[in-house]
């Protein structure tokens, strides 16, 4: 195909600029000439009543000529077109005429072009990916700040019912809540959220009540799911209603309900239904029916989802050592592995678990696939409970999956609280019945001792 | 017979129902509109005809011993409707009835008012001698509600001289009686059967501008602030040659039957993991009216249509082919029996822009033309590119990267962060002039909110997390003005740098309207600050669940066994 050339065809003009430009563009547009005469480039401060020179790009095979296309058409023939800039100089090119002429677009003097900014493209950044961190202290100012900026938080997401990861990070980001990715994991456990296997999406979950051991007479319910400021005036009218921040303040805080008896649930359900529309579902005893339908640790693992497609001689990997992850040559061993981009330096691309055994790479919670791999690695597993408090210390170094600890969590609608000894930090949970404990222990094989915790 | 307050809510309904927020709102009253409102009424029309009925009820409304009254008419009536916007539908349709020949000359105009209402004479009528007074706080009462709404507003006043008033009605009629018939003689003429959308049958029918009259041609190359509507009225016209089954003799005048096809979008999806983009069905709605339940046949499955917001159902889970996109597609709808097809139109191209009412969810569709200053998608077949290799070398598009293959085995490529710089387009000839109209801004200013606390559901953003403003525009300063509507208190005014963010403090919960002035052209946004009560619980409209080993699932608190359908809200 032969190459085309450039080249402009000047004229002199007295009249409208603007007007000129339209009338040519339309000749353009009824002719189809877009392709051989592409721009029009006015001379500088072009004004209406003062001649000026402007210049027709023509795209032909060589300079000078005209394509039949546009010489057929009556283009040419326009009264603007009468006049040539300069008698007998049918050509130019660009450089004769680039000091004299703007940009094309320079029609209107008063032009200031809007500013492009490229907007940085991060890579995907897996909801599920964490690493390990201690918490940190915080004074009891700050639990209620950031409590409170929580549960606006909660309302937030509960008003527009699902939406993208995307957008609960920027909301998060509006309300100065740092580290979204635990946020959400928090209100997973809390049974507040849920998110879409691959982290993508999150939905608010149904409103329940749901019931927890009571140390009285009365009957105690934790409200999970869905919420707004009216729901919970409406909750204060019929029942005792305790709002308990979380240990450090960095979650929605517990909304405990008394009531004398169960019967009155029904009766509450209905009043908050037919006066602010919400529907509230009695969820029952969650978390021993949740320790209960959970499958035992291997047959958690066979249920992970799994990534198809990966080479694993495209990145570099750190294997989880027990302690930390360590850099290693993938060699097809069992374990938890970090995949880094080569060119990547500040994070991993994700966090997956690798089984030799059906060779496959499976994805799921990062402390879900951390207690996988102590556990393909005989590190021994342990808790400690204790009955007279009815509290369980889970070690943070071997935190569960997160479906065992959700079981743990929805037992009390509290989050576990830290306590450090000489030789670990634990979580606390509090409110688990011993029934709970051993179910979930056997489950996640976990050997158990009696505690003072 | 109808009555005038039955009209009037009818008429604001056909205008804004169906419509996404956003859009520019032309009080397009002409005998169509009437007649399709109409036979809506449970009533009989007066004479057998809906437009004498509407005639009717506006003269008994507003005739008071042969003269106008417009007094009762300012203001919202119970139902929060501007109470004239039947009156000002009936000045519309003066201007539409205008004849070919006929001068735009506020002579002209006033006859044919005064025909529609019945008064003898010439010139303004009596009661209405005084623009400023009479008619034009209806208009601005409309324009209002309009911005209250999440619509943009058209009415324009003229720019001094006889015109100043009746130029509102006159910015409000898109296409005249005697545009009409032209165009029906020119499909019959040209007996076009592709599947496209109303922007591609513009470009069509702008090609034939030098054979058109001269009312038409202005819509069809000068107005581009109207390029979009006018591409709506064509398209309804084309349609009900359609129907008739595009005869070779048009019917002119008449009752015509309005189109019955709905039109898909493209909704995008990108898997976060594995970067694979998908493209989906995005069904948008009829405007003026509501139907439902729709059902869509799409291979062997029966898809329902639900509403996800104004102008918009849910996306369909159906994926669209290379091909589809390719030559648009064609699925048939099995029920209500009035709509006839849903159309994924044939088109080299796609704008596809953040989400307008959530942007920071990271989804793009094509919710329509992009603001300035908005960072958009096009997805295109890749003959296009040297056109829009040529827009960008003349800075008038920008975007970043090199274009990204689609769909495997296609001609689809994506552009990312495309960006709309520079505002003067006219000396630029590219090949695909539909390309070139979707891009070329139609506004100077452009009001744009980022940040902030958002709640999409009502278009609002939460006490305390109010947006930042930006005005985009080509002109280095504008005029800025932000006033609370309770109480008309300008809580701020002063000249501002374009295109750069500014932070508003909103002072109290409330209604807003940022304006920006610039050479004579503005910009209106309305902006909601709402107090935390006032959020709702809304239900997902998706539900993540969990699955708990092979026979539970759990979503938060609440557990069921696989063999249960959905998570339904059930009473405690």
């Amino acid at each position: 195909m032969p190459q085309v050339k450039r080249w402009y065809k000047g004229y002199k003009y007295r009249g409208n600029p603007r007007e000129l430009v339209e009338q040519i563009s339309k000749k353009i547009q009824e002719y189809n000439l877009s392709q051989y005469v592409p721009i029009l480039r006015l001379e500088k401060g072009a004004r209406s009543r003062r001649p000026f020179y402007f210049f027709l790009a023509i795209d032909s095979k060589e300079l000078g000529e005209i394509p039949s296309e546009v010489s057929e058409s009556n283009l040419l023939n326009l009264p603007s077109l009468s006049v040539p800039a300069v008698p007998r100089s049918p050509c130019f090119t660009y450089e004769q005429i680039k000091s004299m002429v703007g940009v094309a677009h320079d029609v209107h003097d008063y032009t200031n072009p809007i500013p492009y900014r490229t907007v940085q493209e991060f890579p995907y950044d897996n909801p599920f990916d964490l690493i390990a961190s201690p918490p940190t202290n915080q004074t009891s100012s700050d639990v209620d700040k950031i409590s409170q900026r929580c549960e606006q938080l909660f309302y937030w997401l509960s008003a527009l019912g699902n939406g993208t990861w995307e957008s609960f990070k920027k909301a998060c980001e509006a309300l100065g809540l740092e580290e979204p990715k635990r946020i959400l994991r928090r209100l997973r456990l809390l049974g507040h959220i849920e998110a879409s296997l691959d982290g993508s999406r999150w939905s608010t979950a149904p409103t329940a009540l749901v019931k927890v051991k009571s140390h009285t007479s009365s009957q105690e319910f934790v409200l999970c799911g869905q919420r707004n400021e009216n729901l919970l005036k409406k909750l204060e009218q019929y029942v005792t209603v305790k709002v308990i921040n979380q240990s450090r303040g960095n979650a929605p805080p517990c909304i405990r309900l008394e009531l004398a008896s169960l019967d009155e649930l029904p009766h509450l359900a209905e009043q908050v239904r037919s006066q602010i529309g919400i529907a509230i579902i009695n969820a029952g005893e969650v978390s021993l029916q949740l320790a209960q339908v959970l499958p035992e640790l291997m047959t958690w693992q066979q249920g992970l989802r799994s990534l198809q497609g990966i080479v694993p001689s495209l990145y570099e990997w750190k294997r989880f050592d027990g302690n930390v992850f360590a850099e290693t040559i993938f060699c097809g061993q069992t374990g938890m592995y970090q995949m880094w981009k080569r060119t990547e330096v500040d994070r991993p691309l994700r966090t997956l678990f690798y089984d030799s055994e059906t060779q496959t790479w499976q994805q799921g919670d990062w402390y879900g696939l951390r207690f996988l791999a102590l556990h393909h690695s005989n590190q021994p597993c342990i808790a400690q409970y204790n009955s007279a408090t009815a509290r369980l210390a889970v070690p943070y170094s071997q935190r569960w999956p997160e479906l065992y600890e959700r079981a743990l969590v929805l037992a009390s609608g509290q989050l576990p609280t830290y306590q450090k000894t000489e030789q670990n930090l634990w979580l606390i949970y509090g409110n688990v019945k011993q029934e709970l404990a051993q179910l979930l222990m056997e489950k996640l094989c976990i050997s158990c001792s009696e505690s003072s915790v | 017979m109808a009555s005038y307050a039955e009209w009037n809510r009818a008429l604001v309904t056909y205008f804004t129902i169906g419509v996404p927020r956003g859009t520019k709102i032309y009080l397009s009253v002409d005998d169509e509109v009437l007649e399709r409102i109409g036979r809506d009424f449970l009533s009989s029309p007066v004479g057998g005809s809906w437009r004498e009925d509407f005639r009717a009820a506006v003269r008994e409304k507003v005739i008071i011993e042969e003269q106008v009254n417009l007094t009762n008419l300012q203001g919202l009536n119970f139902d929060g409707f501007p109470k004239g916007v039947a009156f000002l539908g009936a000045t519309v349709l003066a201007t539409y009835q205008m004849a070919e020949t006929e001068q735009t000359s506020e002579q002209n105009y006033f006859r044919r008012l005064r025909d529609i209402l019945d008064l003898p004479g010439t010139g303004r009528p009596l009661g209405m001698r005084q623009g400023s007074i009479a008619e034009e706080p209806l208009w601005q009462d409309w324009k209002r509600w309009l911005i209250a709404h999440g619509f943009f507003p058209s009415a324009q006043r003229g720019r001094g001289g006889s015109t100043t008033y009746i130029n509102y009605p006159i910015s409000q009629a898109l296409l005249r009686r005697a545009d009409k018939d032209q165009l029906l003689r020119l499909f019959d003429e040209k007996q076009w059967s592709a599947q496209w959308d109303a922007m591609t049958l513009f470009a069509y029918v702008r090609r034939e501008a030098p054979r058109l009259s001269l009312h038409l041609k202005q819509l069809l190359i000068d107005d581009r602030q109207r390029y979009e509507a006018v591409a709506e009225a064509i398209y309804e016209v084309y349609e009900q040659w359609q129907d008739k089954g595009s005869p070779s003799v048009p019917r002119l005048g008449g009752e015509r039957n309005r189109g019955c096809n709905l039109f898909s979008g493209l909704y995008r999806d990108e898997d976060p993991f594995s970067g694979q983009i998908d493209y989906y069905l995005y069904p948008k709605q009829l405007r003026g009216c509501q139907l439902d339940p729709i059902k869509v046949q799409l291979k062997d499955k029966v898809h329902h249509l639900r509403s996800e917001r104004p102008g918009w159902y849910f996306p369909l889970d159906f994926t669209v082919s290379c091909s589809q996109l390719d030559s648009g597609a064609r699925y048939q709808i099995a029920s209500p029996d009035d709509l006839d097809s849903l159309i994924l139109p044939s088109r080299d191209f796609w704008i596809l822009i953040p989400d307008p009412e959530n942007p920071d969810s990271g989804v793009y569709a094509s919710w329509g033309q992009p603001t300035l200053g908005t960072q958009f998608i096009i997805l295109c077949n890749n003959k296009l590119l040297a056109d829009l290799q040529r827009l960008r070398d003349e800075r008038l598009l920008e975007w970043n990267g090199e274009p990204i293959p689609v769909l495997e085995r296609s001609d689809w490529v994506e552009l990312w962060q495309c960006q709309v710089i520079s505002q003067a387009w006219e000396g630029i000839f590219v090949e695909n002039q539909v390309l070139k109209d979707a891009l070329q801004p139609t506004m100077r200013l452009s009001i744009s909110f980022s940040g902030g606390l958002r709640v999409p559901q009502m278009s609002a953003w939460l006490e305390g997390h109010s947006p930042q403003l930006t005005i985009f525009g080509f002109s280095p300063t504008v005029k800025l003005q932000v006033t609370r509507l309770s109480d008309n208190h300008k809580i701020l005014e002063k000249s501002q740098s374009t295109n750069t963010p500014i932070a508003v403090n909103f002072p109290t919960a409330g209604d807003y309207l940022v304006e920006a002035t610039c050479a004579g052209e503005s910009s209106e946004r309305f902006v909601r600050i709402v107090d935390w009560s006032s959020l709702s619980v809304q239900e997902p409209s998706s539900c993540e669940v969990i699955p708990i080993g092979y026979e539970h699932r759990i979503c938060g608190s609440i557990i069921e066994p696989v063999s249960e359908p959905n998570l339904n809200k059930a009473d405690a």
